[in-house]
């Protein structure tokens, strides 16, 4: 798994963009990182997990732990680019009413300013 | 007549080999013909059940084996992981832990991705079946 796509232009510093599966094996490291991120993007993140083909609860617990250190701190962390599947996993474990969802990264990106 | 297909995959207890091993999983089901939209849920389930063989009962630093044995019949598809780790000694209960609970959402996960699973122990080894009920393929 890719954690960050450094292809990105700079403004795009307020998005965390893994790709591949996030899962149990990478988890920890996915952790790391998107916390990094978040606290390099001053506590206001996009997840964007377009290019996320795969997750597992793990998944999962990166994603809530980026919400719960957003929260810490006053900030916002919103996701967008649900595959259907990830979509599907989301709603399964009603983690879309605790998080806000968008299409798209640029979508994402306008509520947090 | 239906036939029955039957096959056998053995992974190192070890998450970088679950991702492998699943996908040689669905490999087996695309090639036996299991509906298509079927093939997420196995996939996530599986997962969600190695990962759990992986942290819990195989957590001794010899990496024990773990043994998958895939069987269909064309509406019933039987996963059943085989592995000599700690016993389970009380099944989870399917419940999602409260919202921002980093985890506990494995079991649920397992228990909405498959129709029946079913945990035995004798030999010293740990069996779960992880069973899903199909529409019955045209063959």
């Amino acid at each position: 798994m890719t954690l960050q796509d450094t292809s990105l232009p700079p403004s795009d510093a307020d998005c965390w963009t893994p790709s591949g599966r996030l899962v149990m094996a990478n988890a920890d490291a996915a952790r790391r990182d998107v916390l990094e991120h978040l606290d390099a993007a001053g506590g206001r993140l996009v997840l964007d997990l377009s290019g996320v083909s795969f997750m597992d609860s793990s998944g999962l617990a990166v994603l809530i732990a980026a919400l719960k250190a957003a929260q810490g701190r006053n900030g916002k962390v919103v996701l967008c680019g649900l595959n259907t599947n990830l979509r599907a996993l989301i709603e399964l474990t009603r983690l879309h009413q605790v998080f806000d969802i968008y299409p798209d990264r640029a979508t994402a990106q306008a509520q947090l300013r | 007549m239906i036939p029955t297909h039957a096959a056998e995959l053995t992974l190192a207890a070890d998450a970088d080999a679950i991702a492998v091993a699943v996908a040689a999983v669905l490999d087996h089901c695309r090639d036996w013909t299991v509906p298509e939209d079927a093939l997420f849920q196995i996939e996530l389930g599986l997962t969600e059940a190695l990962n759990n063989i992986v942290q819990h009962a195989c957590t001794a630093p010899s990496q024990p084996t773990v043994l998958i044995a895939l069987r269909y019949n064309g509406r019933t598809l039987d996963l059943t992981l085989s592995d000599p780790g700690t016993a389970m000694t009380t099944p989870p209960a399917p419940d999602l832990p409260a919202a921002l609970d980093e985890g506990g959402r494995g079991w649920f996960i397992i228990y909405a991705c498959f129709d029946e699973v079913i945990y035995t122990r004798h030999a010293a080894e740990n069996h779960l079946t992880l069973r899903k009920l199909l529409p019955l393929e045209a063959h």
